[in-house]
């Protein structure tokens, strides 16, 4: 009975539950000391580039209310060095990979795409939604034409299953949701983080050095389910949802909301083991409310 | 390199020892006070369920290293990281010494625990100071809350025998007020120093008399003639521009410094990539050029990687920091 609810296909992959890790919450190395990768539906990889980003001056974390805002900036070591390593670690260990690739061009989304393309990697998971990178990231994700633009270059050169990463930092989700599936998505991640700000009071100076950062967390739990829930009304394929799940009735809600999916992203950085445990909790849940809704 | 682990401890003392600093006493013990009542359980949905006791984390644990603590509030959820002041053995029981300043909601939330209260712990995290191979005269530099570690650092290095058997061990201490911990290091070292950079400090130890930093005292102490620097090995914990300072002082005089680095951390135990910094893995000489080594001289022999404060850290060899 679990088992019938537990497994789910994302763009042609099979997941063993329907819950992963969100992209920068998960490394190899630290967080596999907590729970084995391959009893995840997925393991969402930081997000790479072409290239290896030093990402943003610290400090690059705040707390807030049920919450943090990062800008980190997707520091990552390259994707060759991803390829050679983390990716390699991560497929020996029987895991269910999806690469989070991040670019400041076209080009450059086309290049890591390319490269990834030829590898074991299961899926494939556009960042066009981080808030702390000033050229691309964000840019890529907030403007319909753009968005379309890039999912269709990137699909012309993989053929690995194709998530695009939405940002909750637009006015109509819904909207951005359907043109990149038209653009030929396989499924959709929802929400990244919301663009936020916090000041230090004490010296009148904002607590992040980049100024601004991405929310993520409880706080924004609210927030991602309603845009999970106005995106599923439209569109066909499967969507990933995430923003603060904490808990298996958190990864519950958005199931009801119209997510095939979740994804365990800030909790991670709270309890190590979080994403295990959600899938622990979502299964034992999923024999009542879950199974009656969907049935 | 220790594996950080996560355990749920119980409150046994949070006592305030100076103006807004605490000394926070983890133990495995339910009604650890001695009072036999039971604090708040907790009851918090987001549960670690725990992996080890408190008493193995003390175990485990290396001086240098830290421990995440979490509040038993959800709108606070990351984990403060405290580094441990020392292990400690109560009734045959280990337990985790950390000692901690109020300085925003969190840390005023975590002084008014009542002992008996559970909360939440991750560690031990991250890599401590390297005790093997130290000279015969170790010098112990500390900063505000830095101080307390240097406790544990004492003790360790006091029952360690390096190369050239019990080395001496000097400690010096530098306080914005009022001196603590100062005496407690004093029992595992040969020489402490305390100055203050707000008043005279009296009492116990030698004092560096009217106010100043630790580099004021340090410089004093050589003008004086008190203070050995041949063989000399630096182990240093505190605020960023002091270790910067005695960084700087160590390279100039050629001696080996080992420091313990403050950042501002996210989950606090390598999963964030919150705290990176630079650091230069190639092998630093002093050169000829500038008295300093290459890193300073910003030349390109000795290549720059991104490590993490938390993890690869919080103790690097000072020379290799990109400061």
């Amino acid at each position: 009975m679990m088992d019938q609810i537990g497994v789910v296909n994302i763009g042609g992959i099979e997941w063993k539950n329907p819950v992963a890790t969100a992209a920068g919450t998960f490394v190899c190395d630290e967080s596999s000391n907590h729970f084995d990768p391959a009893s995840l539906g997925a393991i969402t990889t930081k997000g790479v580039s072409a290239e290896p980003w030093h990402g943003n001056p610290m400090p690059r974390i705040a707390e807030t209310p049920s919450g943090m805002l990062n800008s980190v900036g997707l520091e990552n070591p390259g994707v060759d060095a991803y390829i050679d390593g983390e990716l390699r670690a991560l497929k020996d260990m029987g895991a269910t990979v999806i690469a989070n690739v991040a670019g400041h061009s076209t080009e450059e989304y086309m290049d890591v795409c390319r490269k990834l393309d030829e590898t074991d990697v299961d899926m494939l998971e556009l960042n066009v939604s981080c808030p702390n990178v000033r050229e691309g990231g964000m840019s890529f994700g907030t403007d319909t034409e753009t968005l379309s633009r890039l999912t269709e270059k990137v699909r012309a050169v993989t053929g690995k299953p194709l998530i695009v990463k939405l940002s909750p930092n637009v006015t109509d989700i819904a909207e951005l949701a359907v043109a990149t599936e038209r653009a030929g998505a396989d499924a959709l991640s929802l929400i990244n983080t919301l663009l936020g700000m916090r000041i230090d009071t004490r010296t009148g100076r904002p607590v992040l050095a980049n100024l601004t950062g991405g929310l993520s967390g409880p706080a924004i739990r609210p927030v991602a389910v309603r845009m999970v829930y106005e995106v599923a009304q439209r569109v066909h394929i499967p969507i990933i949802g995430m923003g603060g799940i904490m808990t298996g009735e958190d990864a519950l809600e958005f199931l009801l909301a119209g997510a095939s999916a979740v994804a365990v992203g800030t909790a991670a950085l709270i309890d190590p083991a979080a994403p295990a445990r959600v899938a622990r909790e979502l299964a034992g849940l999923a024999h009542g409310t879950y199974r009656e809704v969907h049935s | 390199m220790n594996m950080s682990q996560k355990a749920v401890a119980t409150i046994a003392e949070n006592i305030e020892i100076a103006r807004g600093v605490f000394r926070l006493v983890l133990s495995d013990v339910q009604g650890a006070d001695g009072s036999g009542a039971c604090g708040a359980r907790l009851t918090s949905p987001v549960v670690l369920p725990k992996d080890v006791t408190v008493a193995d984390i003390a175990a485990a644990a290396v001086p240098g290293q830290f421990v995440n603590v979490y509040l038993n509030n959800e709108s606070m959820l990351l984990p403060r990281p405290f580094g441990i002041s020392d292990v400690e053995s109560f009734d045959g029981e280990r337990r985790l010494v950390l000692v901690y300043a109020i300085r925003g909601a969190g840390t005023a939330e975590l002084a008014s625990y009542v002992p008996g209260t559970e909360i939440r712990v991750l560690g031990p995290n991250g890599n401590g100071y390297d005790l093997e191979g130290l000279g015969r005269h170790v010098l112990l530099v500390g900063g505000g809350l830095g101080i307390p570690p240097l406790l544990f650092v004492a003790r360790r290095t006091r029952e360690s025998s390096g190369p050239y058997g019990r080395p001496k061990i000097t400690a010096i201490l530098g306080y914005s007020e009022d001196a603590y911990y100062s005496e407690a290091i004093h029992l595992y070292c040969d020489d402490v120093f305390g100055i203050s950079e707000s008043r005279h400090l009296g009492g116990g130890v030698s004092y560096g008399g009217s106010p100043g930093t630790v580099m004021d005292l340090i410089d004093r102490l050589v003008f004086e003639g008190k203070l050995d620097v041949a063989g000399t090995s630096i182990l240093s914990c505190g605020p960023i521009p002091m270790l910067r300072a005695v960084s700087e002082w160590a390279v100039g005089n050629g001696i080996p410094a080992q420091v313990s680095l403050e950042a501002r951390m996210g989950c606090g135990y390598g999963a964030c990539v919150g705290c990176t910094i630079d650091i230069s893995v190639g092998a630093p000489t002093v050169t000829e050029d500038c008295g300093l080594t290459a890193t300073f001289c910003g030349t390109a022999s000795s290549p720059i990687v991104r490590r993490k404060v938390c993890k690869d850290g919080p103790v690097f060899p000072s020379d290799t920091v990109i400061w």
